[in-house]
């Protein structure tokens, strides 16, 4: 089932699309998370797991380029476990996507919540947002890519205000070089995972791209520039606070912004949340767009009904998670679930195919 | 379709101020300055400033409430009972604590700015010689300009005297190990507030020990590169010569960390003199005389200075964690054992690089 020429997008445009989703509400805090793994060398474990994800991206379009016909995840699932068991493995994805979703939303919610207005209602700015999110999916996946594209133009001079806490960094924190064991590291790259999260969806979006077998070197510079930022974040956040003082702060880089000085502008951070709003808004989109399309080719029905029935779940399970602990606790299981999804599910679904198409002497 | 598609989203995003707590500028106070000073039996008692909004084109007016109990989230509150609008915090620029409050240990009562959102970061610390009250109310009769003064005393001080401490610098230090904090010290003299010198701490106690507002220049010159600020020495009765401080750096050098620690302190002083009593500065052997001379006084005091740090078992020049980032498996529990007793070199070296304009 191949989508229409006219709903294609160049294969460029997948560069903008990995860090589009891989880049979200993770970046706002995930320093101490991965400071207390591996202390001044964590910088070490998000340039480890950057490359790791390189290599399972290329699995990703190994797994994609074999057969003519399976363009998508939900066509390989059907082809390599028959029709029953690979549609089970499809709502699994489905479930997953739309967790994805959820654990954006409500992250970035959580933000604004502690943040910005402590008392927003959070069901209405949650509605709002899905609104928001409805009139762009249903525009299509060419309309997600502008979004992210755009998204990524206004959020990216955010990334300037790095400048502002180097004034004040010690770069002497970032020694000694490796004093930490190389399973501390590994732990550490372990924990990153749900920051990376985000670049499996090339297993949906696929027949999406024109002439896709040369998107590959986009895609795959996509998550070294995500990786790039991740490196200049955490750099900056080890020189920025002290080890000790780095364990307790939830949200680094927002706790970073706090320390620009504008003569025009006081506190920084409010702007910066409010224009965060544009990165997080094409992740969501993207998520729930994978989720309904996911569920149209499952069941066949139109994707416009999927995804308001895929809306209305994210509304009603975000009315359960709804103060600072069940959100954290929500946040690992989903970095657990994540973590064998693309580090144990993709290679052995990677290795399954080989087996398979090698018994069945198919030619790619 | 899509119209009424448009139609709700407007309506939505007309609707999304339902549930925000509005603050028009108008109707709250801005807390400017806090004080916070021991009340006994384990309360505290805040003061604070706030700019009251007046009519016209009237610059703001200041208002001080006080208010005592047992936490400080509290105490903003009773003051609240007693103001006309809430006060709110988002523009304070200056967190005061008594000397008494301070000797106790701090965390507690800096806990909420650490906390709160609203609160900025480029916020100053001090400790008040005495009670923060009266400094706080001393601000009211020092209005002349809209600014703060207190801060902008501080401010002016950090480019010479002062080591650059703000919130951030002091949570840094208050939390890192192998590192305790500084903070200004004022006190109020004939109705002035005046810097009183860098009061000392361990972890979050004030240990009622600070080094002199003239000296804050040699604390400055062993914990920071900077490009201010001037020292006087003195040669003999009546004879004194200003050093101005046009680039200084300081280098640290620890060996052996987790064995027989040893510290050299380097520090490269460029200076320009613009004040001799007693010599002729034309002539380049008196020049060098004089940098041998300046070397020797403040090398003298450098290392009293660093001697006084070790008697009190206190490291505001960060040696603990200098050494933690220039050593493989550093032992910390050693190395505080060790502290008090480590050899350490100062090593002053002044260049005089100008002499003024005349000759």
């Amino acid at each position: 089932m191949k989508p229409n020429e006219t709903k294609l997008i160049s294969p460029f445009l997948v560069f903008f699309l990995m860090p589009g989703m891989q880049i979200g509400v993770g970046i706002l805090g995930f320093e101490r998370v991965i400071a207390k793994e591996a202390g001044q060398d964590a910088w070490i474990s998000v340039i480890i797991s950057g490359l790791i994800i390189n290599i399972l991206l290329w699995m990703c379009y190994k797994i994609l380029g074999r057969g003519p016909q399976t363009l998508d995840l939900i066509a390989i699932h059907q082809d390599l476990f028959g029709k029953w068991v690979g549609n089970g493995f499809n709502i699994l994805f489905i479930l997953y996507f739309i967790l994805i979703s959820i654990i954006i939303i409500r992250t970035y919610l959580e933000v604004i919540q502690v943040w910005m207005f402590p008392s927003v209602n959070v069901l209405m700015l949650l509605t709002i947002i899905l609104i928001l999110v409805y009139s762009y999916v249903v525009g299509g996946f060419r309309v997600i890519t502008g979004f992210c594209i755009i998204g990524l133009i206004i959020g990216s001079p955010l990334f300037l205000l790095n400048y502002f806490p180097l004034k004040h960094a010690h770069f002497e924190n970032l020694g000694p070089f490796l004093d930490h064991s190389f399973l501390e590291i590994m732990k550490a790259c372990k924990k990153m995972t749900l920051n990376y999260l985000g670049f499996e969806l090339i297993l949906i979006y696929y027949p999406f791209i024109k002439r896709r077998e040369h998107s590959q070197k986009w895609a795959q510079l996509g998550v070294v520039c995500t990786m790039l930022i991740y490196l200049v974040t955490i750099i900056v956040s080890l020189a920025y606070y002290h080890q000790e003082q780095l364990k307790d702060v939830i949200w680094a880089t927002l706790t970073l912004w706090k320390i620009v000085d504008l003569p025009f502008i006081e506190r920084f951070e409010y702007i910066g949340v409010s224009v965060w709003m544009f990165m997080v808004l094409p992740n969501v989109c993207l998520g729930i767009w994978a989720a309904s399309r996911t569920a149209k080719r499952v069941f066949g029905v139109r994707q416009r009904k999927m995804l308001v029935f895929i809306l209305l779940v994210i509304l009603v399970s975000c009315f359960f998670l709804d103060n600072r602990n069940k959100i954290d606790r929500f946040n690992t299981l989903f970095s657990q679930i994540g973590f064998y999804i693309i580090y144990l599910y993709i290679p052995l679904l990677f290795i399954w195919q080989s087996i398979v198409y090698k018994v069945r002497g198919h030619k790619p | 379709m899509k119209f009424h598609l448009l139609l709700i989203t407007l309506g939505c995003f007309l609707m999304t101020a339902c549930g925000v707590e509005k603050q028009i500028l108008e109707d709250v106070l801005i807390a400017e300055i806090v004080g916070y000073d021991d009340a006994g039996s384990n309360k505290i008692k805040g003061t604070v400033v706030v700019s009251v909004p007046q009519p016209g084109e009237e610059s703001l007016g200041k208002e001080v409430y006080e208010a005592i109990t047992h936490d400080v989230k509290a105490a903003r509150q009773q003051e609240n009972a007693k103001t006309p609008f809430p006060i709110v915090g988002g523009r304070l620029t200056v967190i005061l604590y008594g000397e008494e409050l301070a000797r106790k240990g701090l965390n507690d009562y800096v806990d909420t700015y650490r906390r709160d959102p609203m609160v900025g970061r480029d916020l100053y610390l001090a400790i008040v010689h005495g009670k923060a009250e009266d400094l706080v109310k001393m601000e009211l009769k020092l209005i002349k300009t809209p600014g703060v003064q207190v801060k902008e005393l501080i401010e002016q001080n950090i480019r010479t005297n002062l080591p650059d401490v703000d919130l951030h610098r002091y949570l840094y230090a208050c939390h890192g190990k192998g590192i305790d904090p500084v903070l200004p010290l004022l006190e109020t003299a004939e109705e002035r507030i005046r810097v009183k010198g860098i009061a000392l701490f361990k972890r979050d106690r004030y240990i009622g020990k600070y080094i002199p507002y003239e000296d804050g220049f040699l604390f400055k010159v062993l914990s920071e590169n900077f490009k201010l600020g001037s020292y006087e020495i003195k040669w003999k009765e009546n004879e004194y010569t200003e050093i101005n401080n046009v680039e200084s750096k300081v280098h640290y050098d620890i060996s052996n960390a987790n064995q027989n620690p040893k510290v050299r302190i380097e520090v490269n002083l460029k200076a320009n003199l613009l004040e001799v009593q007693g010599y002729d500065l034309g002539n380049p052997v008196d020049v060098k005389k004089i940098e041998a001379k300046a070397e020797h006084v403040m090398g003298e005091k450098l290392n009293e200075m660093v001697t006084m740090f070790q008697d009190n078992n206190i490291d505001p020049i960060a040696l603990g964690d200098m050494a933690k980032s220039k050593t493989r498996d550093f032992n910390l529990k050693h190395w505080e054992i060790a502290y008090p007793h480590i050899p350490i070199e100062v090593d002053l070296d002044i260049e005089m690089i100008q002499t003024g304009i005349a000759e």
